[in-house]
């Protein structure tokens, strides 16, 4: 019996920086496709794709690891072909993949360590995949249990409290540059939620709100949420001149704010200095306005770099979340382990039943012909019964050892012994994939 | 007497200066505990330096060359401390004033004691210039202090100096009132100085001297106006601001070798 493994490739934060993982940047609306795509892919039988402002990691399935983790690297160089991406992916499978997979889910691996944005990122990315029906058995299995390992990381650790946040941050850097923030302008431009996050951060220390959006709808909706005032887009240039601090989380897929209209609005404003925050993926501001006199931008990698200081201060709330994702691993193999051996249990019993009524159907069509119907259901039942008596202490001791390491060769052996078909979670996923 | 206290101010404000710089780089928190209590053991030695000498031996801080210079270094050491009450991390600027407070110090054993005899428009000639000189001196660390911070925040890479440094803003603001308070006095000490001169020389021309001290007003004048008339703010303002102090101290320390015997 072979056995699905589970493979992640991409990169992040850590192996490259925001210029190539923007290039692997998937928008929302070509999600569906993007992940039909890598379900086609020779090898990969499942699949999902993580795609945030850190990271861009492809999670699948397939019977062979290697060749799933090399049509995954193929189809990400593909995506930006000469960009030099494939030195920056790397790629884990089974063990190290499940434990990627729950250390990301946990906030564990983000830069900002418990920033809360990550688990509903992995649960949009587990529900596309859904809804484009690429996920199978092992990821339906692998993601939901990554979500209970990161609510129980949330909820019994230290590691998602404190200040340090991508809003905290941003909340600090703007105070060393202006002092207080009372009265300070706050230009909101998209409704991302991080960014979203840090304006909050800054209106509670008395920052007046202006939100900019190319629906003006959704502008005018998160203005009132705090009290601020709704702008549509193209007054952008006019906004520039008397915001402070300008917060950019859109998903827009050039730059939204150019060199030219900052350069332009900073002669309007005399020198006032000017911060602006990128946190979106692909970016949203021309970097080269960090060129400019009195202008100061930090893009996601500056802030990121700016809270990982914050790690080693929680070194033993981090280590208290990595026991409970050991143990939820443990769990997740022994339950996968069980889950195994049921398919086996199944078929041996099938198997038993078939054969048992083959022989019953055959003796009442020849030497039991005479008997009435009352006597062959009761032939029918004893059988049944015996069946059920003689198949108990096999099956009992199948689910026994199932759960321990031994109980995948245990299935195994019964399986070769009676010849019994493949897995029901194997037949399902190659009928997914057909 | 008069040279133990003197000996006891220079040794309070090096040590200080030293703790302020520790301070400042990072090194240790525990430096900001204990350099205020030591740069108030400078001063109030520095207080009765100056008192003793006036008592002693007659001279006043405005008594010339070389008492303008300790009063000078007394004024910078008093408005850090001044900024050490106030807070806001405004004290920290005191890592840039504190050694050139230090060396006002030293400078003033260099110059001549000075006389009594000189007048009243001459004493309003120093004082005014004392003031100016010392509020140009913290508009220059201000400016010392927004150019390093300015440079980490351009940089990206947000040392020790960005958490214990005041904000941008502060620090250009500290620096722009500084000038205000600078210039009207730097004003009357030029115009002060040279009725004094005229006097002195009996219309014998402007000294070269005079010369430099007018020139690094009239940056001062010229800085002044560009920041009222909202032309020059930020980095800018600060080169500028710093270029002042430094041509400053280039024109004290021609005054100073002057009047050196």
């Amino acid at each position: 019996m072979s056995r699905s493994s589970l493979v992640v490739v991409g990169l992040s934060h850590r192996t490259a920086p925001v210029e190539l993982r923007e290039l692997l940047a998937v928008s929302a609306d070509r999600l569906e496709q993007a992940l039909l795509h890598m379900r086609g892919l020779p090898d990969v039988g499942e699949a999902m794709l993580v795609a945030t402002c850190n990271r861009v990691e492809a999670y699948a399935a397939g019977d062979s690891a290697s060749r799933c983790a090399a049509a995954l690297r193929a189809f990400f160089a593909q995506r930006a072909p000469g960009a030099g991406v494939e030195t920056c992916l790397y790629e884990l499978s089974d063990e190290a993949a499940l434990r990627h997979v729950f250390r990301v889910t946990a906030s564990l691996d983000s830069m900002v360590v418990g920033e809360p944005q990550i688990l509903g990122q992995v649960k949009e990315a587990f529900s596309a995949a859904t809804h484009a029906g690429s996920v199978g058995p092992l990821l339906r299995r692998a993601i939901p249990r990554a979500f209970l390992a990161a609510k129980r990381v949330r909820t019994e650790t230290g590691v998602a409290s404190g200040s340090v946040s991508m809003a905290s941050v941003s909340v600090d850097l703007a105070t060393q540059i202006f002092g207080g923030l009372e009265g300070r302008s706050v230009l909101l431009l998209g409704a991302g939620k991080m960014a979203m996050g840090a304006a909050r951060a800054l209106v509670t220390r008395g920052a007046k709100l202006s939100v900019a959006n190319r629906s003006y709808e959704r502008a005018a909706e998160l203005a009132k949420v705090h009290a601020g005032s709704a702008h549509a887009l193209e007054t952008l240039p006019l906004l520039l001149q008397h915001a402070d601090v300008v917060l950019c989380s859109t998903g827009a897929s050039r730059y939204v704010v150019d060199v030219d209209t900052v350069r332009a609005a900073m002669k309007q404003r005399r020198g006032r200095p000017l911060f602006v925050v990128d946190i979106a993926v692909p970016r949203n501001v021309d970097p080269r306005i960090h060129e400019l006199d009195g202008v100061y931008l930090f893009d996601v990698d500056d802030i990121e770099r700016e809270v990982a200081q914050a790690l080693t201060m929680r070194g033993g709330s981090l280590a208290a979340a990595e026991k409970i994702l050991e143990e939820e691993l443990e769990a997740f193999a022994r339950d996968r382990r069980s889950a195994d051996v049921g398919p086996t249990i199944g078929a041996m019993r099938a198997h038993f039943r078939v054969v048992a009524r083959g022989e019953v159907e055959r003796a009442l069509g020849t030497k039991l012909k005479s008997l009435s119907a009352e006597q062959r259901e009761g032939l029918e039942a004893m059988v049944e019964g015996l069946l059920n008596k003689l198949l108990h202490t096999p099956s009992a001791a199948l689910r026994e050892h199932g759960a321990t390491e031994g109980g995948a060769a245990m299935a195994t052996v019964v399986r070769a012994l009676f010849r019994l078909p493949e897995s029901d979670s194997q037949e399902a996923s190659s009928r997914d994939k057909k | 007497m008069s040279e133990f206290l003197f000996s006891v101010a220079a040794a309070g404000y090096a040590v200080a200066s030293v703790l302020w710089l520790v301070y400042l780089r990072g090194r240790s928190d525990q430096a900001m505990l204990r350099a205020p209590w030591v740069l108030s053991v400078g001063v109030v030695a520095h207080v009765a330096h100056e008192s003793t000498r006036w008592m002693a031996h007659g001279v006043r801080p405005v008594d010339g060359i070389g008492p303008m210079l300790s009063m000078l270094a007394l004024l910078v050491t008093a408005t850090v401390l001044l900024f050490w009450r106030i807070g806001r991390r405004l004290e920290v600027v005191g890592a840039f004033a504190l050694p050139v407070a230090f060396a006002l110090l030293l400078g003033s054993r260099v110059g001549p004691e000075g006389t009594a005899s000189r007048g009243a428009m001459f004493v309003v000639h120093v004082a005014a210039n004392s003031v100016g000189v010392a509020a140009a001196m913290i508009a220059s660390a201000a400016a010392m202090g927004y150019l390093l911070l300015e440079r980490q925040v351009k940089a990206r890479r947000l040392g020790a100096m960005f958490r214990r440094l005041p904000p941008l803003e502060t620090l250009e603001s500290l620096s722009a009132r500084s000038v205000l308070v600078a210039l009207p006095a730097l004003t009357l000490g030029i115009v002060t100085g040279h009725i004094v001169a005229a006097r002195a020389h009996r219309a014998a021309g402007l000294p070269w001297q005079q010369l430099f001290a007018m020139g690094t007003w009239v940056v001062f004048v010229i800085l002044a106006l560009l920041r009222w008339a909202g032309r020059v703010r930020g980095r800018r303002a600060m080169v500028a601001t710093l270029s002042g102090g430094l041509a400053l101290a280039f024109t004290l320390a021609i005054y100073l070798g002057r009047v050196r015997p």
